[in-house]
């Protein structure tokens, strides 16, 4: 029986899986994914395997140049608050909604600091470089505009762009109890 | 039934060739592998046929169609535009429209089209995730890196580009994705065809009762966003129906374009006539026969009026325009199916509801209608 990797695109999603987009631990190495790896990467989930899997998704250029539009402070531009629902309105229509009151951040990471989180619902690369993300047995390289949605409760490191001194993050957090 | 109970013409459509240089998954036209070409007698036979049958009463489109126009040379279209100022001195009558796929633009081309004032429709389907899918060469090669060639050589030329994408169920995931196509290569004026049941392409990835559903999500979506843009995109899935929500309704015995003897004149590149869907051109069935009514060679609108064979076409639309009359709500908007769609589908020209109707007609209809109470509640 086949041990599938708790990662997988979204469906509704297009992203190009290669076979560096996910490593996997192999003692104290990382290996690059097996043809069969790389193709359950587009599996269906039942709904019980959706909540502890990794969904690999990109957003749209059109929100990624809003977020940016707000960093150049140009006055005429959407807020952030318009721009966060029009984010949950475009994950809406996949199917992935954000959580009821999910708090957006946007997030200038210094690359060369790793960044530790637990709480994420997901993250997006706004930045121009790959970013790496990192959790227990897995590293996901995520490329500009490209994010994932986290089982609860799973905890991650993003490492910045290696060429990159300042990298732009778009982090969507579970609501506070 | 005479000449003035027919028409007026509203669309001509030409084939210079059925051949297309590319292989779409979906296509319908049954001859594309033919490099059959239109003779220029050919050519002045059925602008004669045209201008001479009465059916000219108002300006009409040319549309060069039915085969990818640009298979055949420039010179072929400057003699058209040489024999048709014998007609239309002042080009007020006739404007010029290709529908093509875009991939043999080249700068000669663009000069064509300014010279000629020919309007320009593109067929692409968005990004290559799904026009690769569908749009691809007879060796398997996906077009739309030469599309996107062809599209910047035509914006570089000023043309203004309008274009078609054909939904199959794969597309309806990606709206905002599609948005983002056209944003980023200049593409603001926007038609979407559904795969259809048509010809030889005998099924369609949007048959099954969940698409419609699907179908309208995608166009809701699609709607809110792009008529959000600054200035907003042009979509004719919004604007048809929004102007027949606002506009005259259809009433028992009109007909509209597609369902109305001679409104359509579609001529094949050997001359064969015919009239209603241009999608019956060069098809046949064991009960009507040919689509092809005649051949501007040697049929007059009067001879092709007194046939058996178009008198019973005729009659079989019409009650199939009946049907849609009594037992479709969408009748006063859209006017009955087109006759094209009832036949690949339904396999009688006598009937009513089709995918394309329920997809096409309806569902647009009532997410247009629906953005359209929107605004004038937001307003």
């Amino acid at each position: 029986m086949t041990a599938y990797l708790p990662v997988v695109v979204a469906q509704g999603f297009h992203l190009p899986v290669s076979a560096d987009r996910v490593l996997v631990a192999d003692g104290a190495e990382w290996r690059t994914l097996a043809a069969e790896e790389r193709t359950a990467l587009s599996r269906p989930l039942t709904p019980a395997e959706l909540e502890l899997t990794i969904l690999l998704f990109t957003l749209t250029a059109r929100l990624r140049n809003a977020c940016w539009a707000l960093l150049e402070l140009t006055s005429d531009g959407p807020n952030f608050d318009a721009i966060s629902v029009e984010i949950g309105k475009f994950f809406s229509f996949k199917g992935l909604p954000l959580p009821d009151r999910a708090h957006v951040e946007l997030v200038v990471q210094d690359a060369s600091v790793p960044l530790s989180r637990t709480v994420l619902w997901g993250i997006v690369n706004l930045g121009e470089g790959s970013l790496t993300l990192e959790t227990t047995g897995l590293r996901l390289a995520l490329r500009p505009g490209e994010g994932c949605r986290l089982p609860r409760d799973v905890g991650v490191q993003i490492v910045g762009p290696p060429n990159e001194a300042a990298n732009l993050l778009l982090l969507i957090h579970w609501p506070q109890a | 039934m005479q000449t003035g109970d027919v028409g007026p013409l509203e669309l001509l459509v030409i084939q210079p060739t059925p051949f297309c240089n590319i292989h779409c998954s979906y296509c319908y036209l049954p001859n594309r592998q033919s490099t059959r070409r239109m003779a220029r007698d050919t050519l002045e036979r059925a602008f004669e046929w045209v201008f001479s049958s009465g059916l000219v009463r108002r300006p009409f489109t040319l549309l060069w169609h039915a085969g990818e126009p640009m298979v055949v040379p420039p010179s072929f279209y400057d003699d058209a535009a040489a024999i048709l100022a014998r007609y239309d001195s002042t080009g007020d009558l006739v404007t010029q429209s290709f529908q093509t796929n875009a991939t043999l633009i080249t700068p000669e081309w663009c000069e064509l089209i300014r010279r000629h004032r020919i309007r320009v429709g593109v067929s692409v389907d968005g990004p290559a995730f799904l026009h690769d899918a569908r749009r691809r060469t007879r060796s398997g090669q996906g077009t739309l890196a030469r599309v996107l060639k062809g599209i910047r050589l035509l914006r570089d030329a000023e043309i203004h580009v309008h274009v078609i994408t054909v939904l199959t169920a794969d597309s309806l995931s990606y709206p905002d994705e599609l948005l983002d196509f056209y944003l980023e290569n200049g593409l603001d004026d926007i038609a979407f065809n559904v795969e259809e049941i048509e010809g030889p392409n005998k099924t369609s990835s949007l048959q099954g009762i969940e698409m419609q559903e699907r179908f309208r999500r995608f166009l809701d979506r699609f709607l809110d966003l792009a008529l959000h843009m600054d200035p907003p995109l042009r979509v004719r899935e919004f604007e048809c129906p929004a102007a027949s929500a606002l506009g005259k309704r259809i009433g028992a015995g009109e007909r509209v374009q597609e369902s109305k003897p001679f409104a359509i004149v579609n001529v094949g590149c050997d001359g064969e006539l015919s009239t209603y869907s241009p999608e019956l051109l060069g098809l046949s069935s064991p009960r009507h026969g040919g689509f092809a009514l005649g051949n501007v060679a040697t049929d007059s609108l009067p001879s092709v009026l007194a046939s058996p064979r178009f008198q019973a076409l005729d009659d079989e639309i019409a009650r199939g325009v009946e049907m849609c009359r009594q037992q479709c709500r969408y009748f006063a908007f859209c006017g009955g199916g087109p006759p094209g769609n009832k036949f690949f589908e339904n396999g009688t020209f006598a009937s009513t509801e089709t995918l394309f109707c329920r997809l096409h007609k309806q569902a647009c209809f009532d997410v247009a209608l629906d953005h359209l109470e929107r605004s004038t509640v937001q307003a």
